[in-house]
């Protein structure tokens, strides 16, 4: 992990857990626009078989709250009680959701979080934070 | 030659002698021969002495049937001795001679008993020829010595003592008969003067006797006595003869002494002699008469009885003169010729006393005696006794034997005997056995009645026991079972026949009662001293015609007055000289002369006290005659109750009524007087005149004037108070007599109490004319009851309801009577609050008001018709009209807006829920729709590539389209929520085939079942057509299969499309983890999704809407579900 955040040419993924087929798609297009790299996953039981099944760490975890099979408020409980030693939970982590300011309240420790609909800047911003862009925007990854 | 004395009767004897001789003949005969033959003397010529002996028996006989006293022994017989003498063996004829008593006795007793008298006659006889014999063969002994041989075995033989004496008494020789008499040696015998022989020793006179008898015989006299003679062991009599026997010179050479024993004999003749005196002294009658019943003997009894001189001569007195005519004559008739043949009779005769002429019963047993010739020579015997005594002594023993035991058994009195000295109970009579409670026979005394122990009862038995001293013991207290009881004892030895003590007898009475009552009586008596002495009504005792004071107690000295007045020991009119005067002297005089009692009442008598002169008092004065036991007049008793204050009370209580009456006359109110029955004994002017009576009118009764509907009440309120005596208070109306209408009265009454007795004697009615204020109250109670909310009155502080609106009496059912109290709220007025938790009473909007806080307050009082929210208003009205101040309490119900409230409050909590979902929902697509917008821009923006690949492009166009798409579909479900609300859903029916739209709806949803792995299994019948709203029913199923998509756990959704008669019915069936029991209804509610499912988006409308739809077409729609097997919802769409 510490080798993973010495090497700063080498950015690191966004992991985006969203159920809603139209946003995951258009977050993870819009995303790639700009110059990360992504995984998806359709709600967090996915999102932890697919960080299970990663050689490196995503930098970011962008997470949806209400999701059917493990909602995100599960899917953080469970990263902070069964992954305290493997490092995923100190992976950040940014919370969106369409409820109100009270959904997003007394969450366990995360990165942020981003009430929808989001706005994009803020979210380049933010992400870019955690996980420097590997190509420059407007490039499409091949 | 010989003689001997036959008594007389002897000639029954002298016929059996007659009767049996030849078999006596016979038998002697057969005896004499065998006894000689026995003895081997063997003789074989005759016997000696039968050629005299047939003559000797008729001799006999002959002497006894001429009952001479004196008989001559037959002079014929004399030369046939000789001849035996000259001829035959003496000794022979001594032994015949024996042998002929032996058979004379038992051939004349074989038959029945000789008298004594002829036993002893035939005795005497008998002996009479063996002496004889004997005499003749001593003279022949001495005479002729050759036959000294046979003499020697005829001594032998004799039975007889035969001693030979020398001329000086000595004795020569003694036959073994003689020496067997006392058992001594022959040789110590011989040679010793006879005198001083052995056999004399039992009788010390016997010797001197016998040597006069020898000294006689030596001088040549025959002697002959009887003399006792025998052992010392046994004495005995014997008929002794001395004979001298003269050698031939003429001198005395041998004395013969025989002697035949008569001890038989001697005492025959004693038993005789008994007999006769026995006879004599016999309390019996003893008699003998001759043949014509002519009395020869009565005894000294007989003649007691019969009337008869004690001594002397009878003068031959018939028995038939002694007897009662009637058995005189049957004694004649047929009880002689009765006796006649069967020699005796007997039976009872009722003789007559010679002196007094008294019957008398004699049992009589009469012997013929004598001949057994009829009217022979006959004479009787009477042996008689006196039944009268004998019934008498029977009936004496028995009725004292009865006596005794009836005593016994039914006596009060405790009779017990004890045994020895552990006194066991031999026999206890039943009154002690009540008292120990148990038959205690067999047991001591110490263990029957241990409560005795220490009393001294067993100590007084032990004493008795002891000394045999008999001991009388007074009032004994002695516990017994269950109390004590005192008695008297009297308890003595018991001897048995030895008079021996052995044991005790105990006759006791119970005289507890007789104890207590003398004690009580003594008690009584005292106290009754006491208390007359003490008693506070003066009483004193005048004693004789001068009524002199004998007795008075404190109370009369104190009421007549002065200490140091003397007034005991003194007659009346000097005693209280005040009263001489009066009447009182003389009425005491009247009691004492005729013994009347006399009561006077209130009396007015002068009494003087202190010196302060006479006043007068009245005073009740009872005169009593006192007399002795005798029943005499002795004295008077006077007891004096002062009953002045009484008197002057009774006087004042008359004024007082008088002004009674005064003020009743002139108050302007009706009063009454009334008995205890209610009748009007007193009414005043007022009420006269109210109801129309004149001045003369007799009263009438009140009951009359009043209202029939009220009669019923007015006697309840009556008997009430009649019944507890108590004040009674009602309004009632009466009617007046000048318009004859009802007016209102309040009436009040109160007992009126008989002073001494306590008990209601009358009562006071007073009744006051309210019937302004009535018609008042009246208008205001029919105001309070035309209100619309409930209303009561309280009394205030308390909170009693004193009055409650028609409203209010409906609302509790009438089930709550006035008067009730704040303590019996919680149970007549549930009260709670809206959350229906009980009140405590402090917070009783209605108690509140009561204490004076009458600010508004809100409840619920479960009421008997429901449930009702109220709200309280409250106020004080004061005191007005003659009305006290009272509470009004009033409720407005607002169960009405509390529920318009609670609708109104679910309503915004569901449109706030809605607008939450619902902009939930709308951000999905516009976080899309903005992510694309900003992506876009940015592109452009920051100068980067905006080329776009057309693929890329035809996404975002895609993307855009799919957002903007579902945010139209959102505001129709909303628009949809909205009408249906409002009421206002559309619908535009027309043909459908449901099950080609259901094939429709699953190829539309296809993909997303196939994306979801969720196979669709659709089984339709062919056709049918229902009149339906086509978007309407594709919304319904879409809805339904799009739950069973996202609720059916990814299970194959199953679809049935039927027909069931005129409906249609379509299933949507899952098997994932179905619904729970408790949402199955509220699925179909607005806005509800299944709990914990803020992971699905939706509105929560589908189902709903659903309902909406199918109900708008007269169908239903309902779940069926198994948790863990699915659910599957059923919708029955009528086709028409």
């Amino acid at each position: 992990m510490e080798s993973a955040a010495a090497m700063p040419t080498e950015s690191r993924a966004i992991l985006v857990v969203e159920d809603d087929r139209d946003i995951r798609e258009i977050l993870v297009a819009a995303l790639e626009d700009e110059g990360f790299r992504t995984i998806a996953a359709n709600n967090g039981r996915r999102a932890l078989d697919v960080l299970g099944s990663l050689r490196e760490l995503p930098g970011l975890i962008l997470l949806d709250l209400m999701m059917e099979e493990m909602g995100g408020r599960e899917f953080l409980e469970i990263l902070h009680r069964e992954h305290r030693h493997d490092g995923w939970a100190e992976i950040p982590v940014l919370v969106s959701s369409a409820a109100g300011a009270g959904a997003l309240a007394a969450l366990p420790k995360t990165a942020g979080t981003f009430r929808k609909p989001f706005d994009l800047d803020e979210l380049v911003r933010v992400a870019e934070t955690y996980c420097p862009r590997i190509t420059p925007p407007g490039v499409l990854p091949s | 030659m010989t003689t001997a004395s036959i008594p007389s009767g002897a000639t029954r004897t002298a016929s059996a002698v007659w009767n049996a001789k030849d078999q006596i003949l016979r038998r002697w005969e057969e005896r004499a021969r065998g006894g000689t033959l026995g003895r081997g003397r063997g003789r074989k010529d005759g016997l000696s002495l039968a050629p005299i002996l047939p003559a000797f028996l008729d001799a006999l006989a002959e002497g006894l049937a001429d009952e001479k006293t004196e008989v001559h022994f037959p002079p014929s017989l004399e030369p046939a001795v000789r001849a035996l003498v000259a001829s035959a063996s003496l000794a022979d004829v001594v032994i015949e001679w024996g042998i002929l008593r032996e058979v004379l006795f038992d051939t004349l007793e074989a038959e029945r008993p000789l008298l004594s008298d002829h036993r002893l006659l035939l005795h005497r006889m008998v002996d009479e020829g063996i002496h004889a014999a004997a005499m003749e063969l001593s003279r022949v002994r001495a005479v002729e010595t050759a036959e000294a041989r046979r003499l020697q075995h005829a001594v032998e033989y004799a039975p007889l003592l035969v001693v030979l004496l020398d001329a000086t008494g000595r004795i020569l020789d003694a036959n073994d008969r003689a020496l067997r008499v006392t058992g001594t040696p022959r040789t110590e015998e011989l040679g010793r003067p006879f005198w001083d022989a052995s056999w004399w020793s039992a009788q010390p006179d016997a010797a001197a006797r016998a040597k006069e008898a020898v000294e006689a015989a030596v001088g040549g006299e025959n002697v002959r006595y009887d003399a006792h003679y025998g052992s010392p062991s046994e004495d005995r009599w014997g008929d002794f003869s001395f004979r001298p026997i003269v050698d031939a010179d003429g001198r005395v050479c041998t004395i013969v002494v025989s002697g035949i024993d008569v001890t038989d004999r001697y005492r025959l003749l004693e038993e005789t002699r008994l007999r006769a005196s026995e006879i004599r002294r016999s309390e019996s009658l003893f008699a003998v008469t001759d043949g014509e019943m002519g009395l020869c003997f009565v005894n000294d009894a007989g003649r007691r009885l019969l009337g008869l001189p004690p001594s002397g001569p009878l003068e031959r007195t018939s028995v038939t003169s002694l007897l009662e005519p009637e058995d005189a004559e049957r004694f004649r008739a047929t009880i002689l010729s009765m006796l006649a043949q069967s020699e005796q009779w007997e039976g009872e005769l009722r003789f007559r006393h010679r002196e007094t002429g008294q019957a008398i019963d004699l049992q009589c047993c009469i012997f013929r005696l004598g001949n057994t010739a009829a009217h022979a020579a006959a004479s009787y015997a009477f042996v008689a006794h006196d039944l009268r005594e004998e019934r008498r002594s029977d009936y004496a023993l028995a009725l004292e034997r009865r006596n005794f035991e009836h005593l016994f058994q039914e006596s009060p009195h405790l009779v017990a005997t004890l045994r020895g000295p552990e006194h066991v109970f031999e026999s206890v009579n039943p009154a002690y056995v009540r008292l120990l409670r148990r038959d205690a026979r067999g047991i001591s005394i110490r263990v029957a009645q241990p409560e005795a122990e220490g009393s001294g009862l067993f100590e007084l038995l032990d004493r008795v026991y002891a000394s045999g001293v008999t001991v009388r013991s007074r009032e004994h207290p002695v516990p017994v079972p269950g109390r004590v009881g005192y008695f008297n004892f009297i308890v003595a030895a018991r001897r048995d026949w030895e008079g021996r003590i052995d044991g005790v007898t105990i006759l006791a009475t119970d005289i507890t009662e007789v104890v207590r009552a003398r004690k009580s009586a003594e008690s009584a008596q005292r106290e009754l001293r006491d208390l007359i002495a003490q008693f506070p009504t003066p009483m004193c005792l005048l004693q004789g015609p001068e009524l002199v004071f004998a007795l008075a107690n404190d109370a009369f000295t104190t009421l007549w007055g002065d200490e140091d007045r003397v007034i005991l020991g003194r007659r009346l009119k000097d005693a209280l000289p005040e009263l001489a005067s009066a009447a009182e002297l003389e009425l005491a005089q009247r009691v004492y002369r005729t013994g009347e009692p006399l009561r006077l009442l209130e009396l007015p008598v002068p009494i003087r006290r202190g010196g302060h002169g006479a006043s007068t008092h009245y005073v009740n004065l009872l005169l009593h005659p006192k007399r002795n036991d005798r029943g005499e007049i002795e004295g008077v008793i006077a007891a004096v109750t002062d009953v002045t204050e009484h008197v002057v009370a009774r006087q004042a209580a008359q004024e007082n009524e008088a002004r009674f009456r005064l003020l009743a006359e002139v108050l302007p109110q009706v009063i009454w007087e009334l008995g205890t029955n209610g009748e009007l004994v007193y009414c005043n002017a007022y009420w006269s005149s109210f109801c129309g009576l004149g001045d003369d009118d007799a009263l009438k009764d009140w009951r009359q004037s009043l209202d029939p509907e009220q009669t019923e009440m007015v006697r309840r309120v009556w008997t009430d108070a009649t019944k507890t005596g108590t004040p009674f208070e009602m309004e009632v109306r009466l009617k007046r007599a000048s318009d004859e209408t009802f007016r209102w009265f309040l009436m009040r009454g109160r007992p009126v109490r008989d002073r001494r007795r306590g008990a209601v004697s009358k009562w006071l009615v007073a009744a006051m004319d309210i019937h302004a204020q009535k018609e008042a109250s009246a208008w205001s109670d029919a105001m309070v009851d035309a209100l619309p909310n409930p209303l009561w009155l309280m009394e205030p502080g308390t909170g009693r309801i004193l009055y409650k609106s028609r409203v209010a009496s409906e609302l509790e059912a009438h089930r709550v009577p006035n008067g009730v109290g704040p303590e019996q709220w919680p149970t007549l007025y549930p009260i709670t609050d809206e959350d229906d938790r009980p009140l405590p009473i402090e917070e009783y909007p209605g108690y509140r008001a009561a204490h004076g806080d009458f600010s508004p307050r809100a409840a619920v009082w479960h009421a008997p018709g429901g449930r009702i929210s109220f709200l309280s208003s409250a106020a004080m009205i004061p005191a007005r009209f003659g009305r006290p101040a009272t509470v009004a309490f009033m409720i407005q119900d607002v169960s009405a807006l509390t529920r318009t409230e609670r609708a109104l409050r679910a309503a915004l909590a569901s449109r706030d829920q809605f607008l939450s979902i619902a902009s939930h929902e709308l951000k999905t697509p516009l976080t899309s729709l903005r992510l694309l917008t900003q992506s876009a821009k940015r592109r452009f923006s920051a100068g980067r590539d905006t080329s776009l690949a057309p693929e890329r492009l035809m996404a975002f166009v895609e993307q855009t389209d799919r957002s903007v798409h579902r945010l139209m579909r959102l505001v129709d479900d909303m628009l949809d929520a909205s009408r249906i609300a409002s009421g206002q859903l559309s619908y535009h029916s027309e043909p459908i085939d449901l099950g080609a739209l259901v094939d429709e709806v699953v190829e539309r949803l296809r993909p997303q079942a196939e994306g979801l792995g969720v196979p669709i299994r659709v089984e339709r019948s062919d056709f049918f057509e229902g009149f339906w709203d086509r978007l309407r029913i594709d919304q319904v199923l879409t809805n339904l299969l799009t739950n069973a998509l996202r609720y059916g756990g990814r299970s194959p959704v199953e679809i049935v499309v039927r027909r069931d008669g005129n409906d249609a019915v379509l299933e949507v069936a899952d098997r994932g983890p179905g619904i729970p029991l408790e949402c199955r209804e509220r699925v179909f509610e607005r806005f509800e999704r299944l709990p914990n499912d803020e992971s699905v988006p939706g509105l929560g409308l589908g189902l709903f809407l659903c309902r909406e739809i199918v109900g708008h077409y007269g169908g239903r729609i309902a779940v069926e579900s198994e948790p863990g097997l699915g659910a599957r919802f059923i919708v029955r769409l009528p086709l028409r």
